[in-house]
């Protein structure tokens, strides 16, 4: 059982660089790291009656975003590193503290410069929640360049910003 | 005949197989349920009649009004009663009662009996009453069979007559409807020549087998088109890959014998010569088999191909070629298992088509940093090459896979504009997938994806 630590996303290729730069300087360490966004639950009876966080999950995740997470993980292929992502459905700073101790989560590794977008309606980013949280926080910083060509696509992943 | 034809009419055969033996089998057995019906009515009547008859002759009126009043008047009723006794001539009675004698002597000896004449029906009982043994035949007309049965007929006449009408409607509407993706890609393959194939069918939004025929198609297409134009571009392919080599043997060559050199000298340059023509032989090696390629029916060998190892030979070539090249091989996201870095490839064809691309990527940023990147997803290796470039024009994106097409800011580069064309062909070749995303005067990457071999260790 290695050490849990939240990775806030918005399903952005480039938002997988705090995982990348985490892992590259922390090749060694036994962690679980847990891709989070915030998605606010639906409002409409009908609409919370069939909602699924799996089917929501690969609704917001695109096939870049998965590309890049393989690639990640098929790097870091031992037992020692998993990689998953989840939805924080919650509203309100009690429900995060309860979703990071459900998931016993001490650490947050979040990105320096980059802001996290929200996804369609319901996203939001989940940054204010780790700030204000009792978890300590490790930044990761990259040039962030709006004219990369590459933009949105995997291979963004595979060079260094 | 046209295949809707033959559809519609098969389909009609069948329906109309099909109707009539439905129609005629409920017509039957309605019509024999009609006749069971009637003279079970028929036996029912003469016991009430010889109940009225012989029985309770002092209570006739009341018992007459009874049945007057809650059994219907059939057809043509009517009642023949006559005592059997061995005296009584049956041939007699039979006349009397228009039946054959056999009829009588079947109520006589089974107690029941049935004859049917013509739509008249006749049902025969032995009652005894006191002592006496009588025979009661009653005999009516089917009303229900003259009429009901005879409209259930005319009914399921017409029914087969508008079922065929609407089965001729509605095959001939569901077969255009199936024919008509054929008949579009028929209209779009006479469009298809020589002069312009790279045109495809439009893919059918539902994954069917048409849209299975069409993929199908396109892919011979593909086949097709890249050994067209490999063969159309031999030459000039021949020539652009060629040349550098042969460049590098004459300069060497030149340089050794501008004056006599000690042995070692002369060793190390024929050492030089000698790698620069074993290369140039894989390349022609590489261009027969890339010309070959879809025409001679063989099946391509393709063996066990490193990308990783791919890349560090390509990135060799490359700052033979051009040796003021700077390549950045960046194996951060290296993949742990070799297994996944390992396709079903031909190396000779790969390793052109790498060169092609980081050539270019050399080329076209004017020997700036070029960085060569790799990593390998679930059932897919993508290696991108990134450089900093003068990039492609955003509207002339979509025509650089098009033989000898440059784009409007190369012309101070040379060139031919057939490296990344042959490069896609090879990809294509091996399943794989290319993208080109470019800013203009900002930078290209290249984006190579080719399948995952699948061998174990």
């Amino acid at each position: 059982m290695g050490e849990n630590i939240i990775v806030p996303t918005d399903f952005t290729v480039e938002s997988l660089f705090t995982v990348k730069k985490f892992l590259q300087q922390n090749p060694d360490a036994e962690v679980n790291l847990l891709l989070v966004h915030g998605y606010r639950m639906p409002l409409s009876i009908t609409e919370l009656l069939f909602f699924s966080k799996a089917a929501q999950l690969s609704k917001l995740a695109g096939k870049e975003f998965n590309e890049g997470l393989t690639i990640l993980r098929n790097k870091y292929t031992h037992q020692r590193i998993t990689i998953n992502a989840d939805l924080f459905l919650g509203y309100n700073q009690a429900a995060f503290q309860n979703f990071i101790g459900g998931y016993r989560i001490a650490k947050a590794v979040v990105p320096k410069s980059y802001r996290l977008k929200s996804t369609g309606d319901n996203g939001f980013d989940i940054m204010k929640f780790i700030r204000k949280s009792d978890l300590k926080v490790i930044e990761y910083d990259w040039a962030i360049s709006a004219g990369l060509p590459e933009k949105n696509h995997v291979s963004e992943l595979l060079f260094d910003l | 005949m046209k295949i809707q034809i033959k559809i519609v009419v098969l389909l009609l055969v069948i329906f109309i197989t099909y109707t009539l033996i439905f129609s005629a089998f409920v017509y039957f057995s309605i019509s024999q349920y009609s006749f069971a019906d009637f003279y079970k009515r028929l036996e029912i009547r003469a016991a009430t009649t010889a109940k009225v008859e012989l029985d309770f002759q002092k209570n006739t009126a009341s018992i007459k009004e009874l049945k007057s009043e809650y059994l219907e008047k059939l057809t043509n009723e009517q009642d023949h009663i006559f005592e059997i006794t061995s005296t009584t001539s049956l041939d007699k009675e039979a006349a009397n009662t228009k039946v054959p004698v056999s009829f009588i002597k079947e109520i006589i000896a089974n107690g029941t009996g049935n004859y049917q004449k013509g739509n008249t029906f006749f049902a025969g009982i032995k009652y005894k009453s006191g002592e006496k043994e009588y025979a009661v035949i009653v005999s009516a007309e089917n009303y229900y069979n003259t009429h009901h049965i005879a409209y259930l007929r005319n009914v399921l006449i017409t029914l087969i007559l508008v079922s065929v009408l609407f089965i001729l409607l509605a095959s001939f509407w569901v077969t255009k409807k199936i024919i008509k993706p054929i008949q579009q890609i028929t209209n779009k393959v006479k469009k298809i020549g020589s002069e312009n194939l790279s045109l495809r069918l439009s893919l059918p939004s539902q994954n069917d087998e048409f849209a299975n025929l069409a993929r199908t198609f396109n892919d011979m297409l593909d086949r097709l088109q890249t050994s067209f134009e490999t063969q159309n571009n031999f030459v000039s392919n021949a020539s652009h890959e060629f040349n550098t080599p042969l460049t590098s043997i004459i300069g060497q060559a030149d340089v050794t014998l501008s004056k006599s050199r000690s042995q070692e000298e002369y060793v190390e340059s024929l050492t030089i010569i000698l790698h620069e023509a074993e290369k140039l032989d894989k390349k022609v090696q590489a261009l027969l088999f890339l010309a070959q390629t879809g025409f001679n029916g063989k099946s391509q060998k393709f063996d066990k191909v490193r990308i990783d190892q791919l890349i560090l030979d390509v990135k060799l070539t490359i700052e033979k070629l051009y040796p003021v090249s700077k390549i950045h091989i960046d194996f951060s996201l290296l993949p742990e298992t070799p297994e996944k870095l390992k396709v079903k490839g031909n190396e000779q064809l790969l390793h052109l088509a790498l060169t092609n691309v980081v050539g270019n990527a050399c080329k076209y940023s004017r020997n700036q940093l070029v960085t060569v990147s790799l990593g390998a997803t679930a059932d897919k290796i993508i290696v991108a090459v990134k450089d900093n470039g003068i990039g492609i024009p955003e509207n002339e994106l979509q025509y650089i896979y098009d033989p000898f097409f440059r784009a409007s800011n190369t012309k101070q580069f040379e060139g031919y504009g057939i490296g990344l064309p042959l490069a896609r062909n090879i990809i294509k070749i091996h399943s794989g997938d290319i993208n080109v995303y470019s800013l203009h005067s900002q930078g290209t990457t290249v984006e190579i994806k080719l399948p995952l071999g699948n061998f174990s260790i």
